[in-house]
């Protein structure tokens, strides 16, 4: 039984519970780190910038003043250096945020630091995106056990809204509950409450789609792939052009960090395909090398990978078949005819859009078979792609297909597992509507480009 | 004054305003669909029952190539086929006009069930181009032609001539900010809702918060988006029908109970003499 939301009072009297006055980040010269540094700023009247060296610290401070382009974070801010800075500032925060690398070994020692100089009424939040909130602090002091929690923002967080919120198993309740609050109402912040399972909701959900286009792509090639898992399925940036922005390297470790460690109903989606193993080796990570599943050249001319050679060609060369139903399905979306746009999509004739609703179906799919398991509903999920990946969420997929009955047709029809909820859904016509948001506009899902 | 029915407000339903429709692909027709259908839904109202439509707009032919934007409402269901409908233009005040009108329609008797829309799709063009569009809510030939952002320099003039009258402290105008934006961060609707905002902000002078116009500079400027909204209005009959059908009393439906309406001459000597 799912407990019902805090009420007003409820959220007064737990944001009166505690102060967060001082906020320290470790690790703020990295992305994550210096983009959740500002966002506290918003809140916060004091945060400490800390690296490994000041001139990191400061160069954090830096990218934040940059990312949100204002000077005034500078205002709210000090900046340091772990030998130096953090046993002081550690021993006053109110709250320290932990942003270093995604190594379990690095976030121990400097959990190790924390322990020792904390206050014990501190709270400390982790960034991380795929390791276990109750493996890192395990053998920890009750203490720091009943205070750990994982806080995982999305990148940019200045721009996404979504965040994970991920208790561990004797983490303080209460201290959910306030972490919570704060971070929805202080901060802004959509917030999903996950179990502490392998990449969580967000990018467990959303690499395997990502993952499973990569895998495709080798047989059926990049450019296929982006159009047909295009904006009209529901994204604003396609899967390719997803994981050469988020990094081939980011993207290994999450889909290993799911492979090596669950076994679910589409396991083997969630293998990364030999022919990027090797292309990385020889050192292609995306948007940060220059070279992914694209690039441009020194004349800005587009260019595609070949995954079965390595070799890359231009993309006025690579012939496309006929996806004319993409655009049948854009020009309803361009006019807000959003349903109408979704039953071409599902009537479409030939194997290219039947591969492309099969990538549909598994995303449903997968969503609503991980109920239970990483959230306690598909609400939770719903709104982590929503506002977490700016994918429409999948129970906003269902309601758009027509309902339950519709989109488990679509799913049985591309040989994917329906998932219980779907299929009793379809049995009893209940719930008529999975989505219920009304301030989440649906139609901005469905990009018509 | 004759006393007609009084004029009661339903309901509506609002877009997000951070939405930027350009970069989704979407036509005006999309802002206008999602909105009337999202106001039909949030109001349980019938698309049958609706018995005319007013539709506010400021520059739809500039910025979407796009008039006669009345009809375009019919276009969003069948039922609104043949529907009695137009469009209304008051610059800033076009959505204004529009309720105006509508409630005096049904204070005439004449409908008792109207829609309203507000709708303006304004990201479509860059910046420079938008603020020229702007300009023509002023005398566009006299106060904006050749001129970059016309409106905000008028704003800077108007707050000179405030400040040389009555005295203007830029603090004053950056707590205007502060507060606007500490607003929208609870408005899940706003434009700017996630934007990085303080007093300290608003009244720092670097290329973060540039000037626009004078005194006036970025972090005193709501910025142009895209949006709808669509509201019904109701007559007293309909509205007593309409309460009972949801299980309401006729008190818990908003009426409106004044109107103004008030136009100025339009060039800014004129304005402030």
């Amino acid at each position: 039984m799912t407990k019902p939301p805090p009420s007003a009072a409820d959220v007064r009297r737990l944001l009166a519970s505690r102060k967060i006055e001082k906020v320290v980040v470790l690790g703020a010269n990295g992305t994550m780190g210096y983009g959740s540094a500002a966002l506290f700023t918003q809140a916060v009247p004091e945060v400490t910038f800390l690296a490994r060296t000041k001139s990191k610290a400061e160069a954090g401070l830096g990218a934040a003043v940059k990312q949100v382009r204002s000077p005034t974070v500078a205002s709210r801010a000090r900046v340091g250096s772990y030998d130096e800075d953090l046993a002081p500032a550690v021993g006053a925060a109110d709250l320290v945020f932990e942003a270093l690398t995604e190594d379990f070994g690095v976030k121990q020692a400097i959990f190790d630091q924390v322990e020792k100089h904390r206050r014990d009424d501190s709270i400390v939040a982790t960034v991380t995106s795929g390791l276990s909130i109750n493996a890192l602090c395990e053998g920890r002091s009750e203490s720091f056990r009943r205070s750990f929690l994982g806080l995982h923002f999305f990148n940019p967080p200045n721009v996404i809204v979504g965040t994970e919120l991920v208790a561990g198993n004797e983490t303080d309740p209460e201290i959910v509950a306030f972490v919570e609050a704060f971070a929805r109402v202080r901060l802004g912040r959509e917030m999903v409450r996950t179990a502490d399972t392998p990449a969580f909701a967000g990018n467990r959900i959303g690499f395997k789609v990502l993952n499973e286009s990569a895998q495709l792509a080798e047989q059926f090639g990049p450019l296929l792939m982006e159009r047909l898992i295009g904006p009209y399925t529901g994204r604003a940036l396609t899967p390719l052009a997803t994981i050469d922005l988020v990094g081939w390297d980011i993207h290994r470790a999450i889909v290993d960090n799911v492979y090596e460690n669950t076994s679910d109903e589409a396991h083997e989606t969630h293998k990364l395909p030999d022919y990027m193993e090797r292309l990385m080796e020889k050192g292609v990570l995306g948007n940060k090398t220059g070279r992914g599943f694209f690039y441009r050249d020194e004349d800005k001319k587009p260019h595609a990978l070949d995954p079965k050679t390595g070799d890359y060609r231009p993309v006025s060369k690579v012939k496309l078949p006929d996806l004319s139903y993409i655009d049948d399905v854009a020009s309803l979306y361009k006019e807000g005819r959003y349903g109408e746009g979704m039953q071409i999509f599902l009537g479409a004739e030939g194997d290219e859009a039947a591969l492309a609703r099969k990538v549909v179906a598994g995303y449903v799919s997968y969503a609503f078979h991980r109920v239970g398991e990483v959230t306690e509903t598909i609400d939770g999920i719903d709104r982590i792609m929503g506002l977490g990946f700016n994918w429409a969420p999948p129970s906003v997929l269902v309601d758009t297909m027509g309902g339950a009955a519709a989109a488990a047709e679509m799913i049985a029809r591309a040989d994917v597992p329906v998932s219980k909820i779907l299929e009793e859904a379809a049995a009893t016509g209940k719930p008529e509507r999975f989505f219920h948001h009304p301030r989440i506009n649906e139609g901005r899902f469905f990009v018509a480009g | 004054m004759a006393i007609g029915s009084e004029v009661y407000v339903l309901g509506g339903y609002q877009t997000d305003f951070a939405r930027n429709w350009t970069k989704e692909s979407k036509h005006f027709s999309a802002l206008m669909r999602e909105s009337v259908l999202g106001a039909l839904e949030t109001c349980a109202v019938a698309p049958e029952e609706v018995e005319s439509a007013h539709v506010g707009n400021f520059a739809a032919e500039l910025y979407c190539m796009q008039g006669h934007l009345g009809a375009f409402f019919t276009e969003v269901h069948p039922a609104f086929s043949g529907l009695p409908t137009g469009r209304h233009e008051a610059a800033c005040a076009s959505g204004s006009i529009a309720l105006l009108a509508a409630s005096a329609e049904i204070e005439a008797g004449r409908y008792d069930l109207q829609a309203v829309v507000g709708i303006e799709q304004m990201k479509t063009v860059s910046a420079a181009e938008g603020g020229a569009y702007l300009g023509t809510a002023a005398w566009y030939e006299q106060e904006a032609d050749g001129i970059e952002f016309p409106f905000p320099k008028l704003f800077g003039r108007l707050g000179d001539e405030y400040d040389k009258r009555y005295g203007l402290k830029d603090e004053y105008l950056a707590e205007i900010s502060r507060l606007n934006y500490d607003n929208a961060k609870l408005n899940p609707n706003a434009q700017t809702r996630t934007w990085y905002m303080n007093k300290e902000h608003a009244l720092c002078r670097t290329d973060d918060n540039p000037a626009v116009g004078g005194r006036i500079r970025i972090a005193d400027c709501s910025q142009v988006t895209d949006g709808a909204v669509c509201v019904f209005l109701a007559s007293r009959e309909y509205a007593e029908r309409y309460a009972k059908g949801m299980g309401l009393k006729l008190e818990q439906i908003p009426r409106i109970r004044g109107w103004g309406h008030n136009t100025a001459r339009l060039r800014f000597a004129d304005k402030v003499a």
